[in-house]
C-alpha cells in the first residue's frame, strides 16, 4: 500500500496543500471557481504547528480505523486499495467519526451536513497535496520502499562517520 | 501544454541543439505548478515584519491580518503597489530620455540630435511653450525643463496628463481627486499609503491606484513624445518579423529591452560600412544583422525598418536558435534566464544599464555621452563572438512574415489626410458612423506562459476583424500580429469584414500603399500606448463627446507585467472598457473585484472585463462596442 | 470447531468478521432474534419521519452471507455451559465449540410500573420493527409524548416533530441528555428545541397512560399535569440483555464480567457489545454502555481471540458520544460534570458554541464540545488513553481549545 510520508523538516507551512486539497474537491477543479462556490469545498488535511515544527496532519487510513469503527451508518468503508472512503449519501452528520479520529483529520462540512475526510484524490494518480507541495515535504511512497530508504540512510550515515 | 502557436518558436523549441538541460519559461512555469493560491487571489501581505499574513479565501481561517487588514484592504494594496511598480518603470524610461535630451542641449551628448522639429513644435505648443520666432534649441530647452518638472513636485496638474485628454475627462479626474501633480511623487504616495498602518480603506486605496495610473500615462506619453523628437516620429515602414529574420551567414545582434536611447544608436551604427566590413572580415559574408526583441524590437522596427525576431516570452528561444552572437539588453522584461540559456551556446549576453545587471552576462556600461563608441564596442563583441558560433548548433526556422509598422498617430492622420486633406479625421468618423468601422480595439500587453503564446491575440483578432473592428496594437501585441502576418494588405483581404476592408482599401490606396492598409495598425512599443489615446481623444474632441462614449475598447489578453497593470488601469481611467485575458490577483476580495469590474464604470466609464476565454472575450468586447454605438445613437 | 454467535447486530458482525480472518472454513452460526437482516441500529429514529427507509439502513453487505455463516432467526433462551449447548425459543438446541454472547441491550419498558403501558399506541424504540410500527401508527396521530429525554428520546422527538406531530418529552432528571451533556449544554439544546416548538418537561414523572376506546389518549404526570398524546414512546433506557443467562453460571455484575480477551468466567463462552461490563477509563468505574464503537471493538477482540488470534480490548469510555441535535453538534466524552469538585474544570461559551474540559490532576478526563467539532477526536483520545500531560501541555491544550471558540 502507498503511504503519504511527511518530512516535517521540509514543511514551510505555506498551506499550498490545503488550498489544492480544497480545489481538488471543488465542483470545478479551479481555485477561482472554488472560492465562489455557494458552499466552498472543505480541506481534508491540516497544517498544524507546535513550536517551530510545522507539518500537514492527514489521514493515515489506519489499519484499525477508529473512524470506521465509530461510523453508525456504514458511510465509511475501506476500498480495494486500502483507503478509508466515505459514501456521502449514507452520512447523517452525527460526527462520530470526528469524535473517534485521534488525529483530528475528519472535518465537518456544516453546509452540506456531511463529514469529510481524505479520499486520496480518486481522480488523480498523485494526490493533490503531494503533487502541490513546493518543498516536497509530502511524498507518496511505498511502505517497503520507504523502509529501504531509511536503511540506506543509516548505512550512508555510518559510512560517512567511518570516513 | 502547448507552449506557443508561433510556428517559428515551436520549431526551435522542438529542434534546438541546446541539450536536454536547457529549460525555458514554459518548463519553469510547469515546475511552479500549482502556484500559491493565496498569491493567485492576492490575499497575502508582506508589508510588515509581523507578517507574512494571509486571509483564508474559504472563510474558515483568519479573515484579517495581524494589523487587522481585511482581504479587501490587502488586495487593494497589492493592486496599488503593482500600478506603482509599473509607473516607476515608465517614469524611469521617460526620465532617462529627458535627461539625455537635456544633456544634448547642453552639448554633452553629441551623438543625439533633435530629429523631428515638427513634433518638437507640436508637443511644445500643446504644453503652452512659445514657439513663434524661437529656435528649436530654445523651444527644446523650455520643453525639457517642463518635462523634468513633471517628475518632481509640480504643485499643479501634470502637463502631459492635462493637455492630452479631453476636457471632460480632466474634470472627471479632478472630481475624483486623481489628478497627479508629480509622477515620482505619486509613486511614492502609493508606497506610503500602502505601507504598514496608513490607508486601510480599499476604495480609497484604489483611487490612489487610479491616480498613480494617470501618472503612468503621463510618463508614457512624455517618453513617446521625447523619443519622437530625438529619433523621429514613426512612419509606415515595411519590415519582417519572426525568427526567420536571423541570418546564418551574418553576425546576428539582438537588441532587447525598451528604451531607444541605446537601440536607436546601435541601429544607426550597424549600418556603417566599417562595421559591416569588420563583420565580413570575421567571416560573416552577410555582414551585420541587427534584429529586435520585445519593445526594443518595436522601436527600431518602426523607426529603421529593422526586423523583429521575437517577443518577450520567447527571448530565450531566440538564443536557442544558436545563431545570435550577442544579445544586448537595457531594461524591463529581460528574463535572467537568458544568461543561463546563453551558456548552452556561444551567445554573449551584454547588459548595458547600471540598474539592470545579471549574473552570467557581460556588462558594458552604456554612456550616453559617448553613445556611438559604446555602440561600436558592443557590436564588436558580437562580431568577436560570431567566430565561436558552432554551425552544428544553429537552428534558424525559415519562417517570418512581412509587417508594415510605424503607425504613429501622426502617420495615421497623414494617411487619412490623403483621403481628405482639409479634415483628415472625417473619413474615419464617417465610416464609424456608417458602421463600416464598427469600433476600435487597442491590443496591448505581453505574452504569458499561462496561455500558448499568441493564442488569445490571434483568436480574438480574427473574430473582431471579421466583425469590422479596426485593430490598433502596441508592445508584444504588435509583435504577435507582426509575426503572424496580420500587418499586411493581404491580411485585410483575408480577415477584415467587408465594411472594414473597403475603408482600409480606400485609405491604403490614397496613401500610395498600392493596396489596403493592414487591418492591425502597429502603433509602437508598450510605452507608446498613449499614441492610441491621442487618436481616440482626437475623435472624441471632433465629435464633442468624451472617450468613455466612443466605441473604443482595449484588451491585454496575455498580460504579464506591473507595467501592463498600470497601463490597463489608466486605460480604465481614460474611459476604455479593458479586457484582461489572465486573471489578476484580486479575486480574493469581492469588493475590489466588484469595484474594478463594475463600480468604476459609473465613475469613469472604463472598467475591467476579466475573461480568459478569447472567444467569449471577443463577444464581450463586441457587446460593449455595440452598447456604446447605441449610446451615440449609431 | 463450531462457533456460535448469539446476537444480530454490530458486535456479532464484528466478531464474525474477525473469526473469518482466522478461520475461513470453520462452521459459524449466528442466532439473531430480530427477523430482519443486519442493520444500523442507531439509525432507527430516522425511519420515523421517513428520512430513511428500512432498506436504506441495512448493512450494504449482509455479514452472514458474505462471510459464510448460517443465520437462524430465533431467540436464545438459555445456555447450558457444561453441555456446550444453547436452547432456543423454537425448542431447538444448538451445540457450540465456542460461544459468543452478543445479544445487546433491551429497552427498559416500565411495563410493571406504569399503568396503561400495554395500551394500543404505546411503543418502545429499540428495534427496526419498533420503528416501522411507530411509522405506521403515527399516520393517525397528531400528538406524541416521549417518556425519556435521553439521546434516543430526543432523536425520536426531532424525527416525529419533523413528521408534523406535536411533541412533548418527559424527563425525570433536571435536564435532558443527562448522560451526554452537562446542564449548560443540555439547557442550550433544550432552549433551541423549545424555540422550534417542542415541549420539554423536566423533573416530571409519568404516572399513568390514560386511554380512550382502548387507545392512548392522555399521559398523566405525577405533578398532576396532563399531556395530550395519541401515542406514547418509551425511551427510558437500555439494560444489558442478560436475563436468559440466569442459569448459565456466568459471573455477572452490571453486565457480564469478561477479561481483556472478552472471555467470560465460563470456559469457551465469550461476550461482547452492550451486555459486558468494563472499566471506564475516565473515572475507573465499572460500567456497561451501549456505545456502537465499543461493540465494534469488543466484538472484534472476542472474535479474534475465540478463533485463535491475539487481541486485547482497547481502553474504552462509557461516554464517547457524538450527535447533532437541533442543528448543533454535541460531542462529549468521559466525565461531563463535577458536582463534588474533584476535577479542574475549564468551560467557555460564545453564542451557541460551548466547550468544557475536565482534568483529574495531569490527565484529561472529560470534554464537552457543543456547536463546534474541530479536533474533538484528538482530545477524546487523550481521555480514552489516559495520556499524562505535563503542565505546559495542559495549559496549551486549554488555550487551543478555548481559543478556537467561535460564535455559531
Amino acid at each position: 500500500m502507498q503511504l503519504i510520508y511527511v518530512q516535517t523538516d521540509r514543511c514551510l507551512g505555506c498551506r499550498t496543500c490545503e488550498i489544492q486539497c480544497r480545489v481538488e474537491h471543488a465542483e470545478e477543479k479551479n481555485l477561482f471557481a472554488a472560492i465562489r462556490q455557494i458552499h466552498p469545498p472543505k480541506k481534508r488535511l491540516f497544517i498544524e504547528q507546535q513550536g517551530k515544527v510545522k507539518a500537514p496532519i492527514l489521514c493515515h487510513h489506519c489499519d484499525d480505523s477508529p473512524c470506521m469503527a465509530a461510523c453508525i451508518t456504514g458511510s465509511l468503508y475501506r476500498d480495494e486499495h486500502g483507503i478509508v472512503q466515505r459514501k456521502d449519501e449514507l452520512c447523517i452528520g452525527c460526527w462520530s467519526c470526528i469524535m473517534a479520529c485521534p488525529f483530528g483529520v475528519v472535518a465537518r462540512d456544516a453546509d452540506v451536513h456531511v463529514a469529510v475526510k481524505c479520499d486520496r484524490c480518486p481522480d488523480r494518480e498523485i494526490p493533490a497535496c503531494v503533487a502541490s507541495c513546493p518543498t516536497k515535504a509530502l511524498r507518496l511512497v511505498d511502505a517497503d520502499q520507504l523502509s529501504k530508504e531509511r536503511r540506506q540512510e543509516i548505512l550512508f550515515r555510518g559510512s560517512s562517520l567511518a570516513e | 501544454m502547448k507552449c506557443s502557436i508561433d510556428p517559428a518558436v515551436t520549431e526551435v523549441l522542438n529542434n534546438h541543439k541546446g541539450g536536454n538541460k536547457l529549460k525555458t519559461a514554459w518548463d519553469r512555469y510547469e515546475a511552479q505548478q500549482p502556484q500559491c493560491g493565496f498569491g493567485e487571489l492576492g490575499v497575502c501581505c508582506r508589508h510588515c515584519m509581523q507578517g507574512p499574513c494571509r486571509i483564508d479565501p474559504f472563510g474558515e481561517g483568519p479573515d484579517r491580518g495581524i494589523c487587522g487588514a481585511t482581504a479587501d484592504t490587502i488586495v487593494a494594496r497589492g493592486v496599488a503597489r503593482a500600478v506603482a511598480g509599473g509607473t516607476a518603470s515608465h517614469s524611469g524610461h521617460a526620465l532617462h530620455i529627458a535627461h539625455v535630451l537635456k544633456k544634448m542641449l547642453a552639448g554633452k551628448t553629441p551623438d543625439y540630435a533633435i530629429k523631428d522639429e515638427v513634433k518638437l513644435k507640436a508637443v511644445a505648443g500643446r504644453c503652452g511653450i512659445a514657439i513663434e520666432g524661437r529656435s528649436s534649441k530654445e523651444i527644446a530647452q523650455d520643453l525639457v525643463e517642463k518635462a523634468l518638472s513633471e517628475f518632481g513636485d509640480k504643485g499643479e496638474a501634470l502637463t502631459w496628463a492635462a493637455t492630452t485628454v479631453t476636457k471632460a475627462r480632466l474634470e472627471t479626474f479632478s472630481k475624483l481627486g486623481i489628478v497627479p501633480t508629480s509622477i515620482d511623487g505619486t509613486i511614492a504616495e502609493v508606497m506610503h499609503r500602502t505601507t504598514y498602518g496608513v490607508d486601510a480603506d480599499p476604495v480609497n486605496i484604489l483611487l490612489g491606484a487610479l491616480k498613480c495610473a494617470v501618472a503612468d500615462y503621463t510618463a508614457c506619453h512624455l517618453a513617446t513624445d521625447l523619443s519622437d523628437i530625438l529619433f523621429g516620429t514613426p512612419q509606415p515602414v515595411v519590415s519582417k518579423a519572426n525568427l526567420g529574420v536571423l541570418k546564418e551567414d551574418a553576425v546576428n545582434i539582438a537588441l532587447h529591452g525598451h528604451n531607444p536611447l541605446l537601440s536607436d544608436i546601435i541601429a544607426q551604427v550597424a549600418s556603417e560600412p566599417e562595421m559591416i566590413a569588420e563583420a565580413q572580415a570575421a567571416g560573416a559574408a552577410g555582414g551585420l544583422n541587427v534584429v529586435g526583441i520585445c519593445c526594443t524590437g518595436n522601436e527600431i522596427m518602426m523607426r529603421h525598418g529593422i526586423p523583429l525576431a521575437t517577443s518577450s516570452i520567447s527571448q530565450e528561444v531566440a538564443i536557442m536558435t544558436g545563431a545570435i552572437d550577442a544579445m544586448v539588453v537595457d531594461y524591463q522584461c529581460i528574463m535572467p534566464a537568458i544568461a543561463t540559456a546563453a551558456e548552452c551556446f556561444h551567445t554573449k549576453v551584454i547588459t548595458t544599464m547600471p540598474i539592470a545587471k545579471m549574473p552570467g552576462a557581460e556588462h558594458i556600461a552604456f554612456s550616453d555621452e559617448n553613445a556611438v563608441e559604446c555602440a561600436r564596442a558592443i557590436l564588436r563583441q558580437g562580431i568577436e563572438r560570431f567566430k565561436s558560433r558552432n554551425p552544428d548548433k544553429v537552428c534558424i526556422p525559415q519562417k517570418s512574415s512581412t509587417a508594415i509598422a510605424g503607425f504613429s498617430a501622426e502617420a495615421i492622420v497623414a494617411a487619412l489626410a490623403k483621403v481628405n486633406a482639409d479634415d483628415p479625421l472625417k473619413p474615419l468618423i464617417d465610416n464609424i458612423v456608417a458602421g463600416n468601422i464598427r469600433g476600435i480595439c487597442l491590443f496591448a500587453g505581453c505574452n504569458t506562459v499561462k496561455v500558448p503564446q499568441d493564442h488569445n491575440y490571434i483568436e480574438m483578432v480574427k473574430k473582431l476583424l471579421a466583425e469590422n473592428v479596426l485593430i490598433l496594437a502596441t508592445g508584444c501585441a504588435s509583435s504577435a500580429y507582426a509575426r503572424h502576418g496580420f500587418m499586411t494588405s493581404e491580411a485585410t483581404i483575408r480577415y477584415a469584414g467587408k465594411g472594414l476592408a473597403a475603408v482600409l482599401t480606400v485609405i491604403g490606396e490614397a496613401a500610395g500603399l498600392g493596396g489596403p492598409l493592414p487591418p492591425v495598425l502597429h502603433m509602437g512599443s508598450c510605452v507608446d500606448n498613449p499614441r492610441a489615446v491621442d487618436v481616440a481623444v482626437a475623435i472624441a474632441n471632433k465629435l464633442g463627446v468624451d472617450v468613455s462614449q466612443l466605441p473604443v475598447v482595449a484588451s491585454a489578453p496575455e498580460a504579464v507585467t506591473e507595467k501592463a497593470v498600470a497601463i490597463g488601469t489608466w486605460a480604465v481611467a481614460g474611459g476604455l472598457p479593458t479586457h484582461l485575458g489572465v486573471v489578476p490577483p484580486v479575486l480574493g476580495s469581492k469588493l475590489v473585484t466588484e469595484v474594478l469590474t463594475s463600480t468604476v464604470k459609473d465613475l469613469l466609464g472604463g472598467y475591467f472585463i476579466v475573461e480568459p476565454d478569447p472567444a467569449k472575450a471577443a463577444v464581450a468586447l463586441l457587446t460593449v462596442i455595440d452598447e456604446r454605438r447605441a449610446g451615440l445613437g449609431l | 470447531m463450531e462457533y456460535l454467535i448469539v446476537g444480530g447486530s454490530i458486535a456479532a458482525a464484528s466478531a464474525l468478521t474477525a473469526i473469518r480472518k482466522n478461520t475461513p472454513q470453520a462452521e459459524v452460526r449466528v442466532v439473531a432474534d430480530e427477523p430482519v437482516p443486519f442493520y444500523y441500529r442507531p439509525l432507527i429514529p430516522y425511519l420515523l419521519d421517513g428520512s430513511r427507509t428500512a432498506d436504506e439502513i441495512l448493512f450494504a453487505e449482509h455479514p452472514p452471507t458474505v462471510l459464510g455463516a448460517e443465520l437462524l432467526h430465533d431467540q436464545c433462551i438459555g445456555v447450558e455451559s457444561k453441555q456446550h449447548l444453547v436452547r432456543l425459543r423454537s425448542g431447538r438446541e444448538l451445540r457450540y465449540g465456542k460461544l459468543l454472547l452478543a445479544a445487546g441491550g433491551a429497552p427498559v419498558m416500565l411495563l410493571d410500573d406504569l399503568p396503561g403501558a400495554k395500551s394500543e399506541g404505546v411503543f418502545a424504540l429499540r428495534s427496526l420493527d419498533d420503528a416501522v410500527k411507530i411509522r405506521q401508527y403515527l399516520l393517525h396521530c397528531k400528538t406524541v409524548a416521549i417518556i425519556g429525554g435521553g439521546l434516543v428520546g430526543i432523536k425520536a422527538a426531532e424525527a416525529l416533530f419533523r413528521a408534523g406531530l406535536s411533541v412533548t418529552v418527559i424527563e425525570q432528571q433536571p435536564h435532558i441528555l443527562a448522560l451526554r451533556a452537562d446542564s449548560f449544554a443540555a439547557d442550550a439544546i433544550a432552549e433551541r428545541l423549545r424555540s422550534k416548538g417542542m415541549t420539554l418537561l423536566t423533573e416530571e414523572d409519568s404516572e399513568e397512560i390514560v386511554t380512550s376506546a382502548g387507545k392512548v389518549n392522555t399521559l398523566r404526570l405525577a405533578s398532576g399535569r396532563t399531556v395530550t398524546a395519541d401515542m406514547v414512546i418509551l425511551a427510558v433506557g437500555v439494560k444489558p440483555n442478560i436475563d436468559f443467562l440466569k442459569n448459565a453460571g456466568l459471573e455477572i455484575e452490571h453486565g457480564i464480567v469478561v477479561n481483556q480477551q472478552m472471555q467470560s468466567s465460563v470456559p469457551d463462552i465469550y461476550a461482547a457489545g452492550d451486555l459486558i461490563q468494563f472499566i471506564d477509563q475516565a473515572d475507573g468505574k465499572t460500567v456497561v454502555s451501549g456505545l456502537w464503537s465499543n461493540a465494534v471493538h469488543s466484538g472484534r477482540v472476542a472474535g479474534c481471540c475465540m478463533s485463535g488470534g491475539r487481541a486485547v480490548l482497547p481502553p474504552l469510555l462509557s461516554v464517547m458520544n457524538s450527535t447533532e441535535i437541533a442543528g448543533l453538534p454535541l460531542l462529549s466524552a468521559g466525565v461531563l460534570d463535577d458536582p463534588q469538585g474533584r476535577y479542574t474544570v475549564f468551560a467557555e461559551a460564545c453564542g451557541n458554541s460551548y466547550r468544557k474540559l475536565l482534568f483529574d490532576q495531569n490527565r484529561l478526563v472529560g470534554m464537552i464540545f457543543l456547536g463546534q467539532t474541530e479536533r474533538a477526536g484528538v482530545y477524546a483520545n487523550l481521555i480514552r488513553c489516559q495520556i499524562p500531560l505535563e503542565k505546559s501541555r495542559r495549559e496549551q491544550l486549554v488555550r487551543e481549545v478555548m481559543g478556537a471558540i467561535k460564535r455559531v
